[in-house]
């Protein structure tokens, strides 16, 4: 069954007419993971937060967006932020900004599963308390009460990540949860991402330019560029053989990049 | 947050200390004798060496200028400034009411003003670049454009004169506060909710709101968070408003023949009443030097940061 269907999806900027995402359809089935790939600029971030129907102001969008069969883009406002959270999980890329710089880590995540299932700041609390556990955040209760700048990137992101498993999603989109993360930290978060695919039957729409990454978490690529996708399919099938140009481009400038790394190395590193 | 506040207020003790040697030591500058001053504003028709001498010996100006400013200082600190030398009254007995009537003045005044910019400021910012913004924009600037002392003149006219709804002039009631604090109000209003509405779309574009909005929060729970963090860049506005508006009354006070502390010092300047100016200039100053001190540890409430010391 398909889980998420996109179909031409377009945006562009109100005062310029500038289109920053052209005529693009993909889908998604259950427990799938799709990795959108592609250099700075190309449309990734735009593309997932059109989902979520959450972008700028200035930018516009047209298109159908079917989760489960319910039409996204046909919802009211109201609708579509009960959607938020509850059906579509977002992590962003810094965990850092992410939370109210003046509130405990615990007002946004009790706030949050306050609006979606009622809960109390209690149950909010055992829920988290499990959830934390699973993504190796230790000592649950002393996180929960400290302040976003006490906390370091790579937890905040984890802390994202738990509030989304408690929030058991149908899709989770995660946009560059790597990048600003220190090489420790970013196999940690993958890791996190690799568990939550064994464990749970979610989905997840992962957004990276880091090939290794999805090389190792993805089944499907979507390989966009200039805001048009100009390359789809099976993980396996794009990085044995990929078609487009500049699929092949970005396959080959990440294998430079490793050769003179095992080079550099003088052994035989595993990437 | 203890320890934090503790600190600060320990940093204001040289403050105060340097701010009462200031306001000293620029009296002391004025380039006539004290005595002769002292003599003159009582009027007394024939001044003589040997009158100036008694003058100094009287009230101590002969002593050393260390010794006047500490015996001068320790007076303050027992809210003993000394006689007016025009009056003949200590300065603390007009000082005291003058000040009080400005206080609630500009109490009353500095609550409205925060109270209108907040609400003037979010609206503007929830309804960016509509008619309801533009407008709001356009007519605040204008009341803050425009003198206050005209502003008050047409209220006057219109608001009791014309319509005979308040009182012209004077302190008598609940209903005399109305005119004076609305010019005060219209005059600030216009500079502080610019502040309130740049600050909330500037943390629109935060990531935390994105992700609040992504989480699902309803709109109303995400506005009160990007306040609580616009309110930050205001407090220290606000915090300052008030002892601007404590020292710069001048103009309101002469307009609405208020009682407060405009009217004394304008006067005592005029007559070269030397104590009730530095009294006034010191309870000004201190006046600074406190609301800086408190908006500092108001901000470290808000702003867990700066309560961390980074």
């Amino acid at each position: 069954m398909k889980l998420l269907e996109v179909k031409h999806l377009k945006v562009w900027e109100v005062q310029t007419g500038n289109v920053i995402v052209h005529d693009t359809s993909f889908t998604l089935e259950q427990g799938q993971c799709l990795a959108i790939v592609g250099e700075s600029g190309s449309g990734k971030s735009v593309t997932s937060r059109a989902i979520m129907r959450l972008n700028n102001k200035n930018l516009q969008q047209t298109g159908e967006i079917f989760l489960k069969n319910e039409a996204l883009h046909l919802l009211s406002e109201k609708h579509m932020q009960r959607k938020r959270g509850k059906n579509l999980c977002m992590i962003l890329q810094n965990g850092m900004t992410a939370f109210d710089p003046s509130c405990l880590i615990k007002v946004h995540l009790y706030e949050t599963l306050h609006t979606h299932f009622g809960w109390s700041e209690n149950e909010s609390e055992q829920a988290l308390m499990q959830v934390m556990e699973k993504v190796n955040l230790k000592n649950p209760q002393e996180i929960l009460h400290k302040y976003p700048h006490q906390l370091s990137g790579g937890m905040l992101q984890r802390m994202m990540i738990a509030l989304a498993l408690a929030l058991e999603p149908d899709i989770m989109i995660a946009d560059e949860p790597t990048t600003a993360l220190d090489t420790i930290s970013q196999y940690e978060v993958v890791q996190q991402f690799i568990n939550i695919r064994q464990q749970m039957n979610c989905a997840i729409i992962f957004i990276s330019h880091d090939l290794g990454v999805v090389r190792k978490i993805a089944d499907k690529v979507l390989v966009m560029k200039d805001g048009e996708v100009v390359e789809q399919g099976d993980v396996q099938a794009i990085f044995a053989n990929p078609q487009h140009d500049y699929t092949k481009y970005l396959i080959a400038t990440r294998g430079a990049i490793n050769d003179h790394f095992k080079k550099v190395m003088g052994e035989n590193v595993p990437c | 947050m203890g320890i934090y506040i503790m600190k600060r207020m320990l940093i204001t003790l040289p403050l105060l200390l340097a701010v009462s040697f200031l306001t000293f030591v620029l009296i002391s500058f004025s380039p006539m004798e004290p005595a002769e001053v002292v003599l003159r504003a009582q009027e007394v028709p024939v001044i003589t060496e040997e009158l100036i001498e008694q003058t100094n010996e009287k009230l101590g100006f002969n002593k050393p200028f260390i010794v006047q400013y500490f015996h001068w200082l320790i007076a303050c600190l027992q809210l003993d400034f000394g006689q007016s030398y025009v009056k003949n009254a200590p300065v603390w007995s007009l000082m005291g009411p003058a000040f009080m009537n400005t206080f609630k003045l500009t109490v009353i005044s500095s609550f409205v003003i925060i109270a209108f910019s907040v609400l003037f400021g979010v609206l503007c910012a929830l309804n960016e670049r509509t008619a309801v913004d533009r407008l709001l924009r356009a007519l605040l600037f204008g009341f803050t454009a425009v003198p206050a002392y005209w502003l008050g003149a047409i209220f006057i006219f219109v608001f009791s004169v014309k319509l005979d709804l308040l009182p012209t002039s004077g302190m008598d009631g609940a209903k005399s506060y109305i005119l004076p604090v609305t010019v005060i109000a219209l005059g600030y209003i216009g500079l502080y909710f610019r502040n309130i509405r740049s600050a909330m779309l500037n943390n629109l574009n935060e990531d935390y709101v994105l992700y609040g909005r992504a989480s699902g929060l309803p709109e109303n729970k995400i506005t009160m968070h990007i306040l609580r963090n616009s309110l930050q860049v205001a407090i220290s506005i606000f915090c300052m408003a008030i002892p601007i508006i404590l020292g710069g009354t001048v103009v309101i006070e002469n307009v609405f023949a208020w009682p407060g502390l405009g009217s004394l010092s304008i006067s005592a300047i005029l007559s070269r009443d030397f104590p009730v100016i530095q009294a006034y200039v010191l309870i000004v100053a201190v006046a600074f030097v406190v609301f800086n001190m408190m908006s500092d540890i108001l901000n470290a409430t808000f702003n867990p940061r700066i309560r961390d010391g980074n």
